[in-house]
């Protein structure tokens, strides 16, 4: 009784399995292969202009001759010094920058770019529109926005990048439209973010924080949160007062602590009350340090029978109370995890101020 | 005329190496560039450098990790070291000196104030 | 003796007669089904080149709005490495993490280490139950510089699970990350699992990718240069992960199916595993019962969530480089696969738990837990029939090229799939060593593990106890082990750091 496998079968079998093999061993050596190859070919194209490409990079072209140089590149070159440049400006800023940005306007980058935000294929959409950015000027706003809109996450994502470098007020609005939850765009928090992050944002923010999507409000929260405008004081209060979702809450009372002042500790004690779900409590516990000076406002939080909220209060009352070596006083009835903050209060080292440099402005 | 200040440059990404070694030269330091955190180390303890300029976010050994190593192995060491980074926020940065850094860069930089930062560490004007 | 050869003879052929092609058609569609995980995970994958998704961890970053996460690791005898593994956790490059180590009553150096080298200062001691534990802590340690956020809690041994849940309720930052005490973490780890849940709020858990230590290059708790293991047990598995554990789940993931987050790196919310009750402690394929769980109650309370796998190579752990620990390593593996398949056998082919019950939970069962079944089964019946002459070339042929050759094509597609996802670019020389230790693997490692799985699964069938193995550590720049090898295997259950369910 002899298994009967029919033979052409096998060996079909057989042979496109080797097949596969070599063809595989075959694509893993041209992948690498490819790799080095059009490395060694920009290489190539760039490396006459190396020398020019630092110079302006630098700033140590003030004659302007390497500048110049680079703009004449051939044509058929102009891709491979483009990318070269794009690649600068994704860390470079100030003055030399904007050389290298005058070099690409010198090419008409502008007409390709806005060509490219609309190819079918995302990932060149993607990449135009970052590049787009770079160009620093609000006046191709109207070339991102579609964008924000798009069907791929990672032009989305760039593009909202691309606004917060643009530094439009109308993006800012758009970037918190996309924000919504019924928005099929839907962007994530942390992304809408980068594309607020400028002073001209200030205004837009301030009027989603009463946007009817709860997801928006959050944003626009959060956003406050970070940047601090401090006209946005008033309709955060005011949302707190009316907000139903508690997540959108957290974010709220959070940005009143940054941006509040004495006049709200009467509704963030009303936050941290114990009808409030944690998150909220926490949070409130966390901007009432930030508004008000007084320690003994945390101590009946202190003795709450929640672990995690008596820990954040006993974290407040040991920022205020504590010089280090001296013992904060442990009001009694303490829970045992706010006892426990207090020991970590008294290690503690005053925070140390650092002056606010960055990079050159 | 004296030896030049030797500075090295700990940077993985070539074009930002390219750039910070060439202004740093021209603006009259020895420069030493080398690409990952290993090699930093290595330069670190074996080489005498006023001012080290180390990226944070280097895979393998980060700036971070550099820096730490070389404080606690070498804590009498001269080298001024200044951070390279994409933080924006205080805590952070607070976190860079409480490691032992003298200074940082954020990125996007000014390849100008990058310079003069390396010029106030080494201590010329 | 004719006749009892006659009988086997009769036996065997009929065997054959109905279980080639049931076979045949086993082993093939198994690897299919491994080529399209794969294909799916690279696709993937490379929607997003490397270069981008590290612009986005920097994003993330510089956005300021990175949530926080506790990173809890379960220690037990430890002395060798902890302190370069916990300074290398604590210079993670993120901007709200915390190192909680939980030391699982370590009988020896263990804490002393972590004292000096911390200047550790003992704190009032809570234990908030969030998740209700066996052993709850004895004392709490913190570092006397409060900016080193580092925690270390002692207790009586209870085991890893119940060790981790302590951690867990001791945790403050939103996100958890289970760490084996002897992992090795990439500076960009944390950004890496921190990124899907900031992408999706809808994202409860994160799995990622662990890759063989052996034969790499550490300094300072950081794997400076990745090479090949120089021997064959350890660089075989190297292969074995590569294909089996990092795309294949990244595949599933791709399709929110994924099953099991191995517990050697992985990251939960911290208010989910609360909802769920952590980990559990008389479950010894625990990480894969916490995940189980975890989707179970996401779709009772209709929840929408997702699990994610992130495939950048940020994890390093030491794989066994003895039979001997590979074989325990094994068995406790199948065993807890088993155990914790039957244990939700109420999920499978259920209607309410989708794509899980329908192709995940079935392809566990068939290709992850009878695999070693059949294949020994096949092997048997394939060899007893080429001895009695009852095997003809087109069959010997047809299991060998389902069998091994598909298989070896399956380890050259991952390659490939790492090739174009390209995180680091591995020499030529590596690459050819991964190629041909897939070979080496089909022709004796193959069918080692699968009597080692067999004999777990037979194990627990039995009723037998587990016992847990200390798996020797030669530590990183091949220090000499502390812990001698070949003791008698102590009694459970100990705290088997390092052998999580991969």
């Amino acid at each position: 009784m002899d298994v009967v496998l029919p033979h052409v079968l096998v060996q079909g079998l057989l042979w496109v399995s080797l097949a596969t093999v070599a063809a595989l061993l075959l694509t893993i050596a041209v992948v690498r292969t490819t790799r080095t190859l059009t490395a060694a070919m920009s290489a190539r194209v760039l490396a006459p202009l190396a020398d020019d490409l630092l110079a302006v990079s630098t700033g140590e072209d003030p004659t302007g001759e390497a500048a110049a140089r680079l703009i004449d590149v051939p044509r058929r070159h102009r891709a491979t010094v483009e990318r070269a440049i794009v690649a600068r400006l994704e860390f470079l800023r100030g003055t030399t920058a904007r050389a290298l940005t005058d070099i690409l306007e010198a090419w008409g980058v502008r007409s390709r770019w806005a060509e490219r935000c609309r190819s079918p294929w995302a990932q060149r959409r993607a990449v135009a529109v970052s590049d787009v950015g770079l160009l620093h000027d609000e006046a191709l706003i109207d070339v991102v926005i579609p964008l924000l809109r798009d069907r791929s996450r990672t032009v989305r994502n760039s593009a909202v990048r691309a606004i917060g470098r643009l530094q439009s007020a109308r993006g800012a609005a758009m970037v918190l439209d996309a924000c919504a939850t019924d928005s099929r765009s839907h962007l994530p928090l942390w992304v809408a973010m980068e594309g607020l992050a400028f002073p001209g944002a200030e205004a837009a923010v301030a009027e989603a924080i009463a946007h009817p999507c709860s997801r928006v409000r959050t944003a626009a929260a959060h956003a406050v949160t970070l940047w601090g405008w401090t006209s946005t004081a008033t309709p955060i209060r005011h949302a707190l007062t009316l907000e139903p979702e508690a997540d959108t809450r957290v974010h709220q009372v959070r940005a009143l602590g940054v941006v509040g002042s004495g006049t709200d500790i009467d509704l963030l004690m009303e936050m941290s009350s114990p009808q409030s779900p944690r998150g909220v409590r926490v949070a409130a516990i966390g901007a009432l340090a930030e508004v008000c000076d007084d320690s003994e406002t945390f101590s009946t939080q202190l003795t709450d029978n929640d672990a995690i909220v008596s820990r954040a209060a006993a974290r407040a009352y040991g920022r205020h109370r504590s010089t280090p070596g001296v013992q904060p006083t442990v009001p009694a009835g303490a829970s045992m995890a706010a006892i426990q903050e207090l020991a970590l209060s008294r290690l503690r080292a005053p925070a140390v101020r650092l002056p606010l440099t960055e990079g050159g402005r | 005329m004296a030896e030049p200040l030797r500075v090295l440059v700990a940077e993985d990404d070539p074009d930002i190496r390219e750039v910070i070694a060439f202004k740093l030269g021209r603006a009259g330091f020895s420069v030493r560039a080398v690409a990952d955190g290993a090699s930093a180390h290595h330069e670190l303890f074996h080489g005498d450098y006023a001012v080290a300029v180390l990226d944070v976010m280097m895979p393998g050994l980060s700036g971070l990790d550099v820096l730490a190593t070389y404080r606690e192995s070498v804590p009498q060491g001269s080298t001024k070291i200044l951070l390279l980074t994409a933080r924006a926020r205080d805590v952070d940065v607070d976190a860079g000196f409480a490691a032992g850094a003298d200074d940082y860069v954020i990125k996007p930089f000014v390849p100008g104030e990058l310079v003069h930062r390396v010029n106030a560490l080494a201590g010329r004007s | 003796m004719t006749d009892v050869l006659e009988i086997l003879r009769t036996g065997v052929a009929s065997l054959l007669h109905w279980l080639a092609w049931p076979l045949l058609v086993y082993f093939l569609v198994g690897n299919v089904i491994q080529l399209l995980l794969i294909g799916l995970a690279t696709a993937d994958s490379m929607d997003r080149p490397a270069r981008q998704r590290r612009e986005g961890q920097v994003r993330l970053l510089a956005s300021r709005s990175v949530p926080g996460i506790s990173v809890i690791a379960s220690m037990f005898n430890e002395e060798v490495g902890i302190v370069e593994v916990a300074s290398s956790m604590l210079a993670l490059n993120h901007p709200l993490h915390e190192v909680i180590l939980v030391d699982d009553g370590s009988k020896d150096a263990t804490f002393t280490v972590l004292a000096q080298a911390f200047d550790l200062v003992e704190i009032p001691n809570v234990s908030i139950e969030d998740i209700s534990v066996r052993e709850p802590p004895i004392s709490t340690f913190v570092a006397r510089d409060t900016a080193v956020r580092l925690t270390v809690l002692r207790k009586k041994n209870s085991g890893r699970a119940d060790s981790l849940n302590v951690g867990v309720n001791a945790a403050r930052e939103d996100l958890v990350l289970f760490v084996d005490a002897d992992s090795l973490l990439d500076p960009r780890a944390l950004l890496s699992v921190a990124q899907p849940f900031a992408d999706d709020e809808r994202t409860v858990a994160v799995g990622g990718v662990i890759r063989a230590v052996n034969g790499c290059a550490v300094m300072h708790g950081r794997v400076v240069s990745v090479r090949p293991a120089r021997t064959w047990l350890p660089r075989i598995q190297g292969v074995e992960y590569l294909r089996a554990f990092n795309l294949g789940r990244a595949g599933w993931a791709r399709m929110n199916s994924l099953l099991l987050i191995s517990g050697a790196f992985g990251t939960f919310r911290r208010d989910v595993l609360l909802e769920v009750g952590g980990l559990d402690p008389s479950s010894i394929g625990e990480d894969f019962e916490l995940v189980l769980r975890i989707h179970k109650r996401m779709r009772r309370l209709r929840r929408p969530y997702r699990v994610r796998f992130v495939t950048e190579p940020i994890c390093w752990t030491e794989v066994p480089s003895t039979l001997r620990v590979l074989s325990r390593q094994r068995s406790r593996w199948h065993r807890g696969l088993w155990e914790t398949l039957w244990q939700h056998k109420d999920m499978l082919f259920n209607p309410r738990y989708g794509r899980l019950g329908f192709l995940a939970l079935p392809h566990y069962w068939l290709f992850e837990l009878f695999a070693p079944l059949f294949e020994a089964g096949g092997l048997v019946l394939l060899v007893l029939g080429l001895l009695l002459g009852l095997v003809n070339t087109d069959l010997l042929i047809a299991f060998a090229v389902v069998s091994y050759l598909l298989s070896a094509v399956v380890t050259l597609f991952a390659v490939l799939g790492e090739e174009l996802i390209t995180h680091r670019n591995e020499r030529a020389r590596d690459v050819a060593s991964t190629i041909l230790a897939s070979v080496v693997e089909q022709f004796g490692y193959r069918q080692i593990t699968v009597w080692f799985r067999l004999r777990g699964w037979w194990a627990s069938l039995r009723g037998t106890e587990q016992v847990w193995g200390v798996m020797s550590r030669t530590g990183f720049g091949g220090q000499l082990p502390s812990v001698p090898p070949n003791k008698a295997l102590p009694p459970p259950p100990e705290n088997a750091a390092g052998e999580g369910s991969r």
